[in-house]
This record gives C-alpha cells, structure tokens and sequence, in this order.
C-alpha cells in the first residue's frame, strides 16, 4: 500500500479499546491498529 | 449487489487460491493506474476480531502484520481454535474527486464459514478480504 505513493487517506475503523475485558486486550487492539496504520504509511521491518 | 454496481471484490476464494500478495498486485494494479492516483483506505478492525476476547494470539496478530502471506494457515495456538477470530476486512475505495466513502463491514465466524455477510458501500471499489485461522 505504502509503495503505491497513492494513499491519501485512511480509515481504522472499529477501534474500541474500551470493550476490552482485560488490559492485554486492550493494549493488543490498540497495538493492533497502530501496527497497520504504520504499515500502511511505509513501516517496515527492514 | 456487488455486481450490480460493478464492483471488483475479492473473497477468501481468491485470496485462497492466489495468495494475498497476489490479489494485492491485482487489487492495486487496478487501482492505482497513473502517477496522480489517489487511494482511500477503510479498514475496519473490528472483523479482525469479533469478539475482542478472541485476541489471545500476539503472534498470530504480528503474523499478519509482518507476514502477509500467513492466511489459512492453522492457528499455532490451539486456544484460538473456535473463537472465531479470522477475519480482517479491509477495503480499498478510489477517492477521486473527493467521492464520497463509506465503509463496508465483513464478519465470519468459525461456525459459518464461508458466509459472508457483507454491507456494501455504493461507493465502495474494490474490497479485498484477509482471513486467518
């Protein structure tokens, strides 16, 4: 996606850390999200 | 509906069958066909997980993230057999001209496998669908 140059905007929908039962749950989802959004801008792992 | 509109969709059939990068190359190529493309993406995380207790796997989670080509394979960890959480949805939508967006939902469970239920966005391009189990 990031190779592309063409993302303009984007939408991480449904993000909900407040429905987490536990802290781990929580922090996963939000790790979740933050994952892909930085995935999505160029983040790589080298 | 899909067809109706025409809109180019790919399923886990496809996904399946070719791979993620593969329906990606496809996807983009579509999509982005000149230097001035633009892309909106809507990704809705909520079809990663439907039921937010179903994120007991980090490295099911990070497999997704570092290894896109993890999808259909078995779950390492039999704690996740059953729950239900297989499915990220994402949807890709050509935002020319500022178009109007909106996102669409996909869910699957482990008991309804192969059902998809969809609400599609009349805007909506292209969706492409990531599962993992």
């Amino acid at each position: 996606m990031a190779e592309t140059g063409a993302l303009r905007s984007l939408d991480m929908v449904e993000v909900n850390p407040a429905l987490g039962s536990d802290s781990k749950d929580v922090e996963r989802t939000a790790d979740m999200g933050n994952m892909l959004i930085s995935s999505m801008l160029g983040q790589r792992l080298l | 509906m899909l067809q109706q509109l025409g809109i180019t969709a790919f399923t886990m059939r496809e996904i399946d069958k070719h791979g993620i990068a593969k329906v990606m190359e496809l996807s983009l190529a579509q999509l982005v066909n000149s230097s001035d493309s633009s892309l909106h993406v809507s990704f809705d995380i909520d079809a990663l997980c439907p039921t937010w207790s179903g994120l007991t796997s980090q490295t099911l989670v990070f497999s997704l993230i570092q290894k896109r080509n993890v999808l259909s394979r078995p779950s390492p960890d039999s704690r996740q057999k059953g729950k239900g959480n297989l499915l990220v949805a994402a949807h890709l939508m050509l935002n020319r001209q500022g178009a109007e967006h909106r996102h669409d939902c996909l869910r699957r469970s482990d008991d309804a496998r192969g059902q998809l239920h969809h609400r599609i966005g009349a805007h909506s391009v292209l969706h492409y669908y990531i599962a993992m189990q």
